[in-house]
């Protein structure tokens, strides 16, 4: 199966042949987006600038107020645009209507859902080996999401 | 180096005394902008960030990201601590994982 994207005359675009595992998982994105998060993920999510503890302390004062507020409106983003899955005819995929501007808030949005499961899950690079061997548990269902929304973040970058 | 010319307390008539002093000008070191290397982020969003941020052209933003990639981190900009307190900030709101330091440290 292959995602299909159209942009729209109206400058939104329409992602369509979604298959419904990836269509669970964009519902339960928001999810992954919020602000008070478990440790690791906050690490990841909003890292300090520097070793030197002084201008990581002044920087998370300073700067996290900003960033999470970006991480906000991503989401609320999402949020809106949530209510138009719907299946396609056939019932095998479904699509979504991104509304017009919202495609950064999609990308980013997506991207800091696959950073917090990875950060939950602790994934390594030999986990995202495309042959690495799948493993059937809590952890393997974290790696194939964060694939899933990849698939689907790199198809809004190219389109 | 700057020279001065006067006449001090203790300056005997028809004398004129010239002291030299030695002004030193400490310019503020640059700093590196570095974007790190992490497991999950798609090269693509990388290349595509890099572009955003710094304007760069697609040919330098890829060969940065593939910099992160290969050798686990990259200095994708260097200058006033200020400029890049703000890259940083851009990076971070992109969440790539960015740092900086002094250009010595580096």
């Amino acid at each position: 199966m292959m995602l299909r994207i159209r942009v729209r005359k109206d400058g939104g675009v329409t992602v369509w042949m979604i298959p419904p595992l990836l269509a669970q998982f964009v519902l339960e994105l928001p999810g992954l987006l919020d602000t008070d998060q478990p440790d690791a993920v906050r690490r990841r999510l909003f890292p300090d600038p520097s070793e030197d503890p002084d201008i990581a302390a002044e920087w998370r004062r300073a700067q996290h107020p900003e960033l999470f507020a970006l991480l906000a409106d991503a989401r609320s983003v999402v949020e809106r645009d949530l209510p138009s899955i719907a299946p396609a005819p056939s019932g095998r995929s479904f699509h979504l209507r991104i509304a017009a501007g919202h495609v950064p808030a999609w990308i980013s949005a997506l991207n800091a859902g696959r950073l917090a499961l990875g950060a939950v899950h602790d994934v390594t690079a030999g986990d995202m080996d495309a042959g690495r061997r799948p493993t059937y548990d809590e952890r393997g269902l974290a790696i194939l999401r964060i694939d899933l929304y990849g698939w689907l973040q790199g198809a809004l970058i190219e389109a | 180096m700057p020279r001065s010319v006067h006449a001090g307390p203790g300056a005997r008539p028809g004398v004129i005394e010239e002291t030299e002093r030695e002004v030193r000008t400490q310019l503020a070191p640059p700093w590196n902008v570095i974007v790190h290397d992490d497991p999950i982020t798609l090269m693509v969003y990388v290349t595509m960030a890099l572009r955003r941020v710094f304007g760069y052209s697609q040919e330098k933003a890829h060969g940065m990201m593939m910099e992160v990639h290969t050798a686990g981190r990259s200095i994708v900009w260097t200058g006033a601590r200020e400029q890049a307190e703000l890259y940083v900030l851009k990076l971070h709101a992109a969440q790539l994982l960015a740092t900086m330091e002094p250009v010595a440290a580096s």
